[in-house]
């Protein structure tokens, strides 16, 4: 086992990162006077790592999509109880989620947080499925997709991905498609399982006013070695221009909704935290209500308050983007390429940049303030396997005004972007 | 760990200003909550809307958007925001601010006070032109309105829920639009805004909540300067009604385009006791082990959510629902089903414990979250000290439901409305 302290002279925090015999890293960051305790155990596996191998495998293997989701949702029964009712004897509130490049199980408790502990570290390493539960599966699973196919927001933002990618599986609905959830059974269920699920590929954050060598004495007990099977998952080849250029949709909405993302090389775990604090503060002055822009579009009714903006990226992808309503979403997005183009000639306003500095700075020590966010922050760094929690606020006080008009540059081509707009259906 | 509270009236109680101050040492942030309860009125309810959008990001000091983000980015991005909710039959036009504490600030800046200023600048200072708001600014902020109530229908889980509210209390503020309904937004003129806003000032009834790490000295100066200052007549006073059952269920479906369907049942009950309501709503479908979360959707599959929620003040208790066309009258027999067997007590001693656990876990945990010991507080804010009960007290009286109590409560259950949105065909 190795331990090291990960400390942060900034913001006077720090926490502990082991390195488990099993394989697994367990990072555990103390926060005395919480009430709440917060434990999140993740795996680098999402809806995008359909293509694989293992040291054991000869050649790349891919699977139907939705398969991570899948498990996310079988694991969660054991062979004779439901997860649910085990974290009902300690008062935990278990959860998972699956998003395009990690799935992870989590609780938060205030009390028996040690037998919560071995509840989550138990089912995780316990998969149990026949093909009859499997099937059973399918139809929750099923609903599930179709309740986003009445949703604009989730709509729009995929439309904007099948518009960007061409092959990428990230443009594909992270649980799957009814289609290809259909094709899942047993067998690839413990396949992924298997090659995914190993300790090595693993991260164990832990957030709250907990006892170390408690933690790690249960460690100690429940981990279940797991030889490194030296995984690779892989995209598949990409073009580097967008697929289309515009997609539209018809739905039960009032106003058009509409996204705008600019299609970028995606980029390394060690360049992953700067590249988005980068694209984060770009976007920042493009366009927030800081900028002169924003008040322009405002003042003549193009965009309403719910014009944001975020950089979607992960594993093998990489999409800054705009959205919101407008009456007008062509017009936006022209607009928006045009004050892209005039930011690439004349430059960025330094003072404006330090302000979104500060600004960013601000939401991180806010985000400090409960174990939940606490914990997220250790996955998210946990399983990028680069950096540490603090990489962000250290790259947040790094950058500079220079560093923001180059990554411009570079990753927002105006001529390399989809728009995609959900409009009213008609004579409504 | 610990919360300290205290509250006091800013100036004679009558003119029905309050500040409550929430503080704890381990919080890393400062906010601060204006609520101003106003009556819920068909013909007040836009007005009273449009002016948390009027007000909330523009002051006399930084009369536009851009110089106002501004002045939020360089306190740290500090957060101002206007919002509108319920309270019972009552509307809420709230104005909050929360930045990080000033022990946090890189030059010693006084954070904390400067984003007070800034807000109050907002409530009290905002930019006019001849005695009303400025119309350039008032038409944008109209529109906003409007896109706001239009937007409703994007959620089609919130658009049910909204829709069968009408339902629920029909005949009954809580029935009304809580932003007014489109038509009405349409109709606003600046001048009728400026004039909700100036009876907001003076008539809503005003609860401030400070929460956070400590309540600087010159905040609370500034807070009973500004406030003290109002000039204050025909203090509104909120009444807690409960909402009368009616005497046949009633039953409504909307058709529109979509693939999936959504079903709200409303039930009623005129019983009042909190913990037992809770427990109540905890067993039959709150959680994830309750009754309707493993037989409606785990057991039967009928439902991709289906979850009971508790509206106390109004004696309401809604059950909505995710459903798959098919299945809409097997999945209402099932919910009303699982009611029959809490009525029976047919339901094990396990269930109601873990759920009892449920709750109390719950409870411990508001205190670690500034916004949830805020709304925690707020939640009485109209009852008496002796009524108002802190997280750990309301645990002991958790702790002392019995079965008995639940299936008693259940037995004074019934259904009152059922509303579904479903697909154009069948």
């Amino acid at each position: 086992m190795k331990k090291e302290i990960i400390a942060n002279e900034r913001t006077g925090e720090k926490y502990t990162r082991v390195l488990h015999d099993s394989g697994l890293e367990i990072l555990i960051w103390k926060m005395e006077d919480h009430s709440v305790r917060h434990a999140i155990f993740g795996t680098r596996y999402g809806s995008v790592n359909t293509t694989f191998k293992t040291k054991d495998d000869e050649d790349f293997v891919t699977v139907p999509n939705g398969i991570a989701h899948y498990l996310e949702h079988k694991l969660f029964e054991n062979e004779d109880t439901d997860v649910f009712d085990l974290y009902a004897k300690t008062g935990a509130f278990g959860n998972a989620y699956t998003s395009f490049d990690k799935t992870c199980y989590l609780f938060s408790c205030t009390d028996n947080f040690i037998p919560s502990l071995r509840i989550l570290l138990d089912f995780v390493q316990k998969p149990y499925f026949t093909e009859e539960t499997v099937r059973k599966e399918q139809g929750i699973i099923g609903q599930e997709i179709r309740m986003y196919d009445d949703n604009p927001n989730w709509r729009v933002f995929f439309n904007m991905l099948e518009g960007i990618y061409h092959e990428n599986p990230v443009k594909i609905d992270i649980a799957g498609t009814e289609e290809s959830i259909a094709k899942i059974n047993a067998d690839l269920l413990y396949r992924c399982y298997n090659t995914f699920y190993d300790l090595h590929n693993m991260t164990l954050a832990i957030a709250g006013d907990v006892d170390e060598e408690e933690i790690l004495a249960l460690c100690d007990e429940m981990l279940i070695p797991s030889e490194n099977k030296e995984l690779i998952s892989i995209v598949p080849e990409e073009p580097d221009t967008v697929a289309k250029k515009y997609c539209e949709q018809k739905l039960e909405v009032a106003v058009p909704l509409f996204n705008l993302g600019f299609k970028a090389a995606p980029v390394s775990n060690e360049d992953s935290v700067r590249c988005e604090v980068l694209s984060d503060i770009v976007l920042a002055l493009l366009a927030d209500e800081t900028s002169d822009f924003y008040k322009k579009l405002y003042d003549e009714g193009l965009i309403n308050s719910t014009f944001s903006s975020e950089t979607f990226s992960g594993d093998g992808f990489f999409v800054p983007l705009f959205g919101g309503e407008s009456r007008e979403p062509e017009k936006v997005s022209e607009l928006i390429c045009g004050e892209i183009r005039r930011c690439m000639k004349e430059g960025f306003d330094k003072e404006q940049f330090e302000m979104i500095r500060k600004s960013y700075y601000g939401s991180i020590i806010r985000s400090l303030n409960n174990p939940e966010a606490v914990a997220t922050s250790l996955i998210n760094a946990g399983l990028r396997r680069a950096g540490d929690a603090f990489s962000v606020i250290e790259a947040v006080a790094s950058v500079t005004l220079e560093d923001a008009e180059k990554f411009l540059s570079e990753r927002f081509d105006p001529d390399n972007c989809t728009l995609s707009v959900i409009m009213p259906r008609e004579g409504e | 760990m610990s919360i300290t509270r205290r509250k006091k009236y800013i100036g004679d109680k009558d003119r029905g200003v309050a500040l409550t101050v929430l503080t704890d040492k381990k919080l890393k942030t400062n906010s601060f909550i204006i609520h101003f309860i106003n009556p819920l009125e068909r013909e007040t309810a836009a007005a009273s809307a449009a002016v948390a959008f009027m007000l909330e990001d523009t002051c006399r000091e930084y009369p536009d958007i851009t110089s106002f983000s501004r002045r939020l980015a360089e306190l740290y991005g500090a957060n101002i925001r206007g919002g509108i909710s319920r309270f019972s039959d009552s509307q809420v036009i709230t104005f909050s601010g929360s930045c990080i504490s000033d022990k946090y600030a890189l030059e010693g800046e006084k954070v904390s006070a400067e984003l007070l200023e800034l807000l109050c600048g907002c409530i009290f200072d905002p930019v006019t032109e001849n005695d009303s708001f400025s119309e350039k600014l008032f038409r944008l902020k109209k529109q906003e309105l409007i896109d706001d109530i239009d937007a409703d229908i994007n959620d089609k889980r919130i658009y049910a829920l909204k829709k069968a509210g009408e339902m629920i209390f029909a005949g009954e503020p809580a029935g009304i639009a809580v932003r007014g309904e489109r038509a009405d937004a349409e109709a606003l003129t600046c001048d009728m805004v400026f004039k909700a806003y100036k009876k907001l000032l003076s008539s809503a009834k005003i609860e401030i909540i400070f929460v956070g790490c400590e309540l600087p000295e010159e905040c609370e100066k500034m807070l009973d300067e500004k406030f003290s200052a109002l000039d204050r007549s025909e203090v509104y006073l909120p009444e807690i009604k409960r909402s009368p059952a009616k005497s046949e269920v009633i039953n409504e479906t909307e058709r529109l385009d979509v693939t999936q369907s959504k079903m709200v049942m409303a039930f009623k009950f005129t019983e009042r006791n909190l913990p037992v309501e809770k427990i109540f709503t905890a067993v039959y479908g709150g959680t994830p082990f309750s009754l309707l979360f493993k037989n409606v959707r785990e057991k039967l599959s009928l439902c991709y959510y289906c979850s009971a929620s508790l509206k106390s003040k109004k004696g309401v208790i809604m059950v909505d629902s995710g459903v798959e066309n098919a299945n809409i009258s097997a999945a209402r027999e099932e919910i009303l089903r699982q009611l029959e067997a809490v009525r029976n007590g047919d339901f094990s001693n396990e269930l109601l414990e873990d759920s009892k656990r449920y709750m109390v876990s719950a409870l411990k945990s508001v205190n670690d979250t500034p916004r949830a010991v805020a709304d925690w507080y707020y939640s009485y804010c109209l009852d008496s000290e002796e009524e108002t009960c802190s997280p750990e007290q309301f645990i002991e009286k958790i702790e002392a439901v019995t079965k008995d109590d639940v299936t008693a409560f259940a037995r004074s259950v019934t259904l009152d409305t059922v509303y579904v949105l479903t697909s154009k065909e069948d």
